[in-house]
C-alpha cells in the first residue's frame, strides 16, 4: 500500500513540506482552502521564487494539489487517518482557463467591499485561472419559480446593458412584459434590501427592459423567429406533435419550450382570446392587452398553432381520446381555474350575486371582442348601471381587481368586505393601496352571514358579522371568530364573490384515468407533472390549490415541458436530481457601507382622476435613468449575479455555472496543518491531536516536519527512470509544426493561417496544423497521435509555453505547466505516457516558441510585425531542432549515503532521522583529511577505512568549527570553494548541507536531514535535461571548466590513457558558463550548443533580411 | 540588406521573467526585438555576438539579473568580460560599438524590460540618423 501524507494549507511552509516529502518519494495530498495559493509578501523569499515553488507543487507527479478544498471529516484510525475532503466549486475549469481575462471585462458585478469583479483572477497567486465568487443562488433568483437569473438582469440593467438583460430573462421565460407588470414578485419579497430599507423594484426593472426591447430594437426577437423557421420546417416533416389545452401562461410557456425543442405544438383555447386568466382575469389597467399580444406573437411566430374557440371534452370540439387518435403524442392540460367558489350562505342564488371572475371576464371580453354577447352579459350584471351599490367579498387580488374595475365602469359605491385584518389579506400591498386610493372602502373583520333580496328575487342587502382573530389555522393565519350579537346590515344592489376559484373539470369524461384530488384539482406527479393517464400532463391552476401566480404557472409549464420532452424522446420520466437544486442560497454578511439606506426610486403613475376615466395602464414604468438608478440599489448577494455574460465571453468554454461541491475520500499516514489562523477557522473542524501543526511561513519547521513524518516510515525508494533514447536530428528530420490560437489571443493579432501555410511549405516540415488551445489534454493527445501518423521526430509548438525543460523557472505559468504536463514533459509522467499510449520508446524532440507574451500581446498594435516576429522566432526554433545533438540521458542511481561532519548537537538528530528513513548516515566529529569529490561521490579515508557518500551535512558546534570544516573541504580536490549563506540550509555546492550552529539544533537537524533526503530523491527520480555534457573526444583536459564552475560539477575522469572532464548531472545547474569558456568547444550546454545558437541566429535573421529587402 | 532587428539575449531568470512580465501586462514595445533565451548570460561567447552582427542584426542587447542577483553567482560577471572582448572584435571588424549593450532587468517590475529595449533602440536609431550627434550615448 502506498504511503501518503495530507498537508492542509498550501502556504509557503505547506509547499516546502510537500516538495520535501514528494521528492523523497512520498505521495502528498496538498489542499488549500482558498481558491488561490497566495504569495506571502512578508516572507524573505521573493514572490517570483514563491511562484516557482507553487508551480513545482502543481506539476509534481507525487503531489495532488487541490485548491478551494477543506477537510469535511477526519478520523484517526489505528494506522491511518480517514479523511473526507470537500472541494468547493470554482465554476471555472482549471484544465481550460487561459487567464485571458475576457470574462473579467464583461462581469457586471463589483464585489462589495472590494474593487474586483465577481469573476476574477488574482495577481501573484496560483493557479493562474479565474474563479467565480459565488456563494450560491442569490435569494431573489432562488425565490423565482420561473428560474430567472434575477440578480443577473438587475446587474446588467445597472450597467445599461439592456439587450443582454432582456435576453437573459427571455432565456428563462417567454413573458418578461407580462411578468414585469403583474408578477407577484417573490424575488422582491426575498430581496435582502428588506433588511436595510425597501426591496429593489425588480418587477419594474423587468418591465423597463421589456418595454425597451419592444419599443426599440426588435432584433432581439427576430433571431428567434429565424431559428424557429428552421424548426418549423423540421416540425412539418417528422416532428412529434404535442397538444396543449389552454392558452394561459402555463400552457404557453410549455408550448414555447416544446417548439424550441423541435416539436410541433398545437394549443386549444376555449375562449375567443389568447392569454387565459391573464386576459380575462387581470384587468387591462394592470396588464394592457397589447403586451399579451406582443409576447404571444413571439411564440406563435416560432410556429405554435393556437386554435381559439376550441373546447376539449364532452360536448366540445375534441375529446381527450380524439387528440391521441389525431396523432398527438402527449397532451398538456393547462386549463386553469375559471370556476368561482361559493360562500354557502343563504341568498347566494339571488339576482345580483355575481362571481368576481365572471364579472372580470365579461368586462375584458366586451373590451377585446366584437361579440355582442359579452356586452349584454355585462349590462345584465349591472342592473342599475353606475348607481349600483356593490360589496365585494374577499381579500385577494381578484377582489381588488373587481372593485377597481367597477370604479372604472363609473360605480361610486363600491366596498370590500374581508373577514380578517389587513395583515392577512392575500392581495399584494400595492394593490390594496391603489384600491383604497381609487375610492374603495375596505371593511375589515367583516364576514357575510346572509344575503337578502326583494320580491323580484333581487339583492337588497347583506347581513354581516363582526369578527375577531382567534388562533392560527392551517394556513398559519389567525382564524376569524364571530363576535356574538354583532350582526349588522348593509343595503346593496349587488354582491360580488371573490373568495377563490377552482378548475372547471367538466371536460374530463367519467371513464378517464386522470385522478381528481379532494381539492377538486388534477393530481400530478410532483416532479414530472404527469397525470395517472400516461402521456397526459397538467400544470398551472388546474393542479394545485395554493396561491397560484402567473410566475408559478410559468415555472410549472417549464418543468412540464422538460418532462414531456423526456417522456416523448426517451419514453421514460426518470428525471435526474438536478444539480441546481443542491445549490445553496447565498447568505453573506453586509459591509457597513452597504447597510446605508438608499431610497427606492419612485415610478410614475397616472393621476387618480385619469385612472377612473377608463382602463389605461396605471403604472407608467421607469425611465431609463430611473431604471439604472434603481438597479444600482442591488446588494449583489451572490455576489455573482449569474448573468452568464462570462459564459458568452469565454472562448475556451471554461466556465461552468452549475457546479456543486465534490467529495473525495483519502486514507493517509500523517496529517500536517500549515495554515494561517484566519484560514484555520474555515478549514479545521475537529482535528485529532496527533496532527502536526507548523507555522505557515516557517520553511525550516516545514522541512523538519517533513523529516519527522518521513522518519515514521520505512525508506521509500525513488523510482529511477531513464529518458528514452533520442534520435539525432539530421537534415531529413521529420518535423511537425503546431500553432496555438489561444482563443483570440493569438488569432486576433497573429495571422495563424498564413503562419501555418508558410511553415507547411518548408521542406522538413512533414506536418503542420493550428490548434485551438495547446494547453488542453485533447490537443496533447492529438499531437501524439499525429506524431505516430506522420512519423514525426521533432515538434515545434508555437504557443505560450517557452521551453521543453522539466524545470520550473520564474517565468512559468499555470497554463505552461499544464501544457507541458499534458505533453508529458515532466519526466516521470513522460515515462508512463510513452510506454502506455505511444507504444514506442523513441522520444520526440520538442521546441516551444512563445508567440503570446512575446508577440501577440506586446505587438497587438502592429499585427503584421507580430506575425513577422512569430515567423522569425519559429524559424529560430526550427534551426535549433535541426542542429540538436542529443546527449545520452543519464540514469543517476547512487547509493543514498550521507557523511555527517562536526561536533554540533544537530549531528545526532540528523543521523537518527536519516537512518530512520533508510539512508546510511555516517558521522565523524573530526576529519583527518579532506574528502575528494569524484564520479559523483565524496570519498574519504578515515582511520584506515575508506568511505564514500552522495551528500554531506556539516554540523559544526560553533562558527570557528564551521570555518575549520569548510576550509578542510576546500583543501580537497573539489574545485571551487564552499560557501554558506546565513539562514539557508544549503551551501553553494549542491549536495553539501549545513546546520547553522546559531539555530536550534533539533529543528535545524531535522530540517537539514529532510532537505538532504529530498535532494537525493529528486536527482535520482528524474533524469536531468539541464545538465551540460562534455564530448570526451574533444576535451583536452585544460581544467577551464573546473575553474569556471561554481558548483564543482565538472570532474576529471581517468580511463586508462584517456583523460577527460565529466559533468556530474546531479550537481550541474545548467548555466552554460563552461560551454561558453571551453576553448575546444567540447561542452554542450543544457539549453543550446554553440552550433545551435549560431544556426538560430542565421535562421531568424536571414528571414529578417529577406523581409527587409522586399 | 537592411539590418532591422535587435537580438536580445536574456538569461532565463530575472531578464526572461522581466520580458514575460511585460508580455503578461501587454505592454507594447518595439517589434524589432528578437529574444533568444540563454540559461545564464554566462553562456554567451564573443563568437555568438559576432554572428548576430554578421547576420545583419541592428544591435545586440544582453540582459541578465540585476547586480548581485545572478542565479548562478558569477554568470553576469562572465558576460561583462565577454562583452569587453566582443567590443574589441567589433571595433576590428568595423561595427559601431554602440550597437552592443549589456544590461539587466528586474523580475518583479513589468515596465523594466520594455523601457530597456525601447531606450536601446531609440539610441541606435538616433545614432544611425545622426552619427555625429552630440547625444552622449555611451556604448553600454
Amino acid at each position: 500500500m502506498s504511503q501518503s501524507v495530507l498537508i492542509i494549507g498550501a502556504s509557503p511552509a505547506g509547499i516546502q513540506s510537500a516538495l520535501d516529502l514528494a521528492d523523497a518519494g512520498v505521495d502528498v495530498h496538498l489542499i488549500e482552502p482558498s481558491p488561490f495559493i497566495q504569495t506571502d509578501v512578508h516572507l524573505e523569499v521573493p514572490t517570483h521564487e514563491q511562484h516557482t515553488r507553487m508551480l513545482e507543487a502543481a506539476r509534481h507527479p507525487r503531489i495532488t494539489l487541490l485548491t478551494h478544498t477543506v477537510v469535511e471529516t477526519i478520523t484517526n484510525g489505528t494506522v491511518n487517518y480517514q479523511i473526507r475532503l470537500r472541494q468547493n466549486p470554482r465554476y471555472v475549469d482549471l484544465e481550460k482557463c487561459t487567464a485571458c481575462g475576457d470574462c473579467l471585462k464583461v462581469c457586471p458585478v463589483t464585489v462589495p467591499g472590494s474593487d474586483r469583479t465577481a469573476v476574477y483572477l488574482q495577481e501573484n497567486a496560483e493557479p493562474g485561472c479565474a474563479v467565480i465568487d459565488k456563494l450560491g443562488l442569490a435569494p431573489c433568483a432562488h425565490a423565482c419559480p420561473g428560474g430567472i437569473h434575477v440578480q443577473g438582469y438587475v446587474a446588467l440593467i445597472a450597467q445599461e446593458r439592456f439587450q443582454e438583460a432582456i435576453d437573459l430573462i427571455r432565456e428563462a421565460i417567454p413573458f418578461p412584459g407580462i411578468c414585469g407588470r403583474i408578477c407577484t414578485h417573490p424575488c422582491e419579497i426575498n430581496c435582502r434590501r428588506n433588511e436595510v430599507d425597501k426591496p429593489v423594484s425588480i418587477r419594474l426593472l423587468k418591465r423597463f427592459v421589456s418595454d425597451w426591447a419592444y419599443q426599440g430594437a426588435r432584433e432581439s426577437i427576430e433571431p428567434q423567429a429565424d431559428q424557429s423557421q428552421v424548426r418549423v420546417s423540421q416540425a412539418s416533416g417528422e416532428a412529434k406533435r404535442i397538444a396543449v389545452v389552454g392558452a394561459g401562461p402555463a400552457g404557453m410557456t410549455a408550448a414555447n419550450d416544446l417548439i424550441r425543442k423541435g416539436y410541433a405544438v398545437t394549443v386549444f383555447e376555449k375562449l375567443p382570446v389568447i392569454g387565459g386568466m391573464l386576459a380575462v382575469g387581470i384587468p387591462a389597467y394592470r396588464l394592457p392587452r397589447d403586451v399579451i399580444e406582443q409576447e404571444y406573437e413571439v411564440i406563435t411566430k416560432q410556429g405554435v398553432d393556437i386554435r381559439l374557440n376550441t373546447s376539449i371534452g364532452p360536448g366540445g370540439d375534441f375529446s381527450l381520446a380524439d387528440l391521441f387518435s389525431e396523432g398527438y403524442t402527449a397532451v398538456c392540460l393547462t386549463v386553469g381555474a375559471h370556476k368561482s367558489l361559493s360562500l354557502g350562505i343563504p341568498g347566494e342564488k339571488l339576482d345580483g350575486v355575481v362571481h368576481g371572475i365572471d364579472l372580470l371576464k365579461a368586462v375584458s371580453l366586451s373590451q377585446q371582442t366584437d361579440e355582442a354577447i359579452w356586452h349584454e352579459r355585462l349590462q345584465k350584471l349591472l342592473p342599475r348601471g353606475v348607481l349600483t351599490h356593490v360589496a365585494v367579498l374577499g381579500g385577494g387580488n381578484t377582489a381588488m381587481d373587481v372593485a377597481r374595475t367597477l370604479r372604472r365602469l363609473g360605480l361610486t359605491e363600491v366596498q370590500i368586505l374581508y373577514r380578517r385584518t389587513r395583515a392577512e389579506m392575500p392581495a399584494l400591498e400595492e394593490e390594496i393601496e391603489d384600491t383604497e386610493k381609487e375610492g374603495v372602502g375596505i371593511k375589515l373583520l367583516t364576514a357575510p352571514k346572509s344575503i337578502w333580496g326583494d320580491a323580484q328575487n333581487c339583492v337588497r342587502g347583506i347581513e354581516c358579522l363582526q369578527m375577531k382573530l382567534g388562533s392560527p389555522d392551517q394556513s398559519g393565519r389567525r382564524r376569524p371568530v364571530p363576535i356574538q350579537g354583532s350582526e349588522f346590515r348593509l343595503e346593496l344592489d349587488m354582491v360580488v364573490l371573490a373568495i377563490g376559484q377552482e378548475p372547471d373539470l367538466g371536460f374530463l369524461d367519467s371513464k378517464s384515468d386522470i385522478t381528481i384530488g379532494n381539492d377538486w384539482r388534477i393530481q400530478v406527479d410532483a416532479q414530472t407533472f404527469m397525470t395517472d393517464q400516461p402521456g397526459v400532463f397538467a400544470a398551472g391552476d388546474v393542479t394545485t390549490r395554493s396561491q397560484m401566480s402567473a410566475i408559478e404557472a410559468i415555472g410549472m409549464g417549464k418543468k412540464m415541458a422538460q418532462a414531456v420532452d423526456s417522456y416523448v424522446r426517451l419514453g421514460s420520466l426518470e428525471t435526474a436530481a438536478k444539480d441546481t437544486e443542491q445549490i445553496p442560497v447565498a447568505q453573506r454578511s453586509f459591509t457597513p457601507a452597504e447597510l446605508k439606506p438608499k431610497p427606492v426610486t419612485p415610478v410614475p403613475v397616472i393621476s387618480l382622476s385619469e385612472r377612473l376615466l377608463g382602463f389605461g395602464e396605471v403604472e407608467q414604468g421607469f425611465k431609463q435613468v430611473d431604471a439604472v438608478h434603481e438597479a444600482k440599489r442591488c446588494l449583489a448577494c451572490g455576489p455573482c449575479s449569474e448573468c452568464m455574460a462570462c459564459v458568452e465571453a469565454c472562448k475556451a468554454e471554461a466556465i461552468q455555472h452549475i457546479q456543486v461541491p465534490s467529495f473525495s475520500d483519502l486514507s493517509t499516514n500523517a496529517v500536517m496543518v500549515a495554515l494561517n489562523a484566519q484560514k484555520s477557522t474555515v478549514a479545521l473542524a475537529d482535528m485529532p491531536e496527533s496532527v502536526i501543526t507548523i507555522s505557515p511561513d516557517d520553511l525550516i519547521m516545514a522541512s523538519a516536519a517533513a523529516a519527522h513524518v518521513q522518519a515514521d516510515y520505512q525508506r521509500i525508494q525513488p523510482t529511477a527512470a531513464t529518458l528514452p533514447w533520442q534520435k539525432p536530428a539530421s537534415k531529413d528530420t521529420r518535423i511537425g509544426v503546431y500553432i496555438c490560437q489561444c482563443g483570440d489571443d493569438m488569432g486576433g493579432v497573429i495571422n495563424t493561417s498564413d503562419l501555418r501555410q508558410a511553415f507547411g511549405k518548408q521542406a522538413l516540415v512533414a506536418h503542420s496544423d493550428i490548434v485551438a488551445y495547446a494547453c488542453r489534454q485533447e490537443t496533447a493527445d492529438r499531437i501524439y497521435q499525429e506524431i505516430r501518423e506522420h512519423q514525426l521526430e521533432a515538434v515545434v509548438l508555437a504557443a505560450c509555453s517557452c521551453c521543453a525543460s522539466d524545470q520550473v523557472c520564474y517565468s512559468c505559468t499555470f497554463q505552461r505547466v499544464r501544457c507541458k504536463k499534458n505533453l508529458g514533459m515532466y519526466a516521470a509522467q513522460k515515462q508512463a505516457f510513452l510506454h502506455s499510449s505511444n507504444g514506442n520508446s523513441a522520444g520526440v524532440h520538442f521546441e516551444f516558441v512563445n508567440i503570446r507574451e512575446q508577440c501577440a500581446w506586446v505587438h497587438g498594435n502592429d499585427p503584421d510585425a507580430a506575425t513577422q516576429k512569430a515567423t522569425m522566432l519559429m524559424h529560430g526554433a526550427l534551426a535549433k531542432i535541426q542542429t540538436a545533438i542529443p546527449q545520452p540521458a543519464m540514469e543517476i542511481s547512487r547509493d543514498p549515503s550521507i557523511l555527517i561532519i562536526g561536533q554540533g548537537k544537530a549531528s545526532s538528530i540528523c543521523q537518527d532521522a536519516l537512518q530512520a528513513s533508510g539512508v546510511a548516515a555516517i558521522h565523524f566529529e573530526f576529519l583527518s583529511e579532506p574528502p575528494n569529490f569524484s564520479e559523483g561521490y565524496y570519498r574519504l579515508n578515515q582511520n584506515g577505512q575508506s568511505f564514500k557518500s552522495m551528500a554531506m551535512i556539516l554540523t559544526p558546534a560553533n562558527s570557528s568549527e564551521a570555518e575549520d570544516i569548510i576550509n578542510l573541504i576546500d583543501a580537497g580536490k573539489s574545485a571551487t570553494p564552499v560557501a554558506y549563506r546565513h539562514g539557508n540550509m544549503q551551501t553553494t555546492r549542491p549536495g553539501i548541507y549545513f546546520c547553522d550552529p546559531e539555530l536550534d539544533p533539533h529543528t535545524t537537524g531535522l530540517a537539514v536531514a529532510g532537505r538532504c533526503r529530498s535532494w537525493m530523491g529528486r536527482i535520482q527520480a528524474y533524469p536531468k535535461h539541464e545538465s551540460g555534457y562534455v564530448n570526451p573526444v574533444r576535451c583536452r583536459m585544460c581544467y577551464t571548466c573546473m575553474e569556471i564552475c561554481q558548483t564543482g560539477a565538472p570532474q576529471p575522469i581517468n580511463q586508462g590513457s584517456q583523460r577527460y572532464a565529466w559533468i556530474d548531472p546531479a550537481i550541474c545547474i545548467g548555466c552554460g558558463a563552461c560551454a561558453a569558456s571551453c576553448p575546444s568547444n567540447a561542452i554542450q550546454a543544457a539549453d543550446a550548443s554553440e552550433t545551435q545558437l549560431l544556426t538560430m541566429l542565421e535562421g531568424m535573421l536571414s528571414l529578417g533580411r529577406a523581409a527587409g529587402g522586399t | 540588406m537592411e539590418p532591422n532587428h535587435l537580438i536580445v539575449f536574456t538569461c532565463n531568470w530575472h531578464a526572461y521573467r522581466g520580458m514575460e512580465m511585460a508580455g503578461a501586462s501587454q505592454l507594447h514595445y518595439d517589434a524589432r526585438v528578437l529574444p533568444i533565451r540563454l540559461t545564464c548570460l554566462g553562456r554567451i561567447s564573443p563568437g555568438i555576438i559576432l554572428k548576430a552582427f554578421e547576420q545583419g542584426a541592428l544591435g545586440v542587447l544582453l540582459l541578465g539579473c540585476p547586480s548581485g542577483m545572478c542565479q548562478y553567482e558569477s554568470g553576469f560577471a562572465h558576460a561583462e568580460e565577454v562583452v569587453e572582448q566582443a567590443r574589441k572584435f567589433l571595433d576590428l571588424l568595423g561595427y559601431a560599438p554602440y550597437r552592443l549593450r549589456l544590461g539587466s532587468v528586474a523580475a518583479e517590475i513589468d515596465q523594466s524590460f520594455a523601457e530597456v529595449v525601447n531606450a536601446f533602440l531609440k539610441d541606435i536609431d538616433l545614432m544611425d540618423v545622426t552619427p555625429n550627434s552630440a547625444a552622449a550615448i555611451t556604448a553600454g
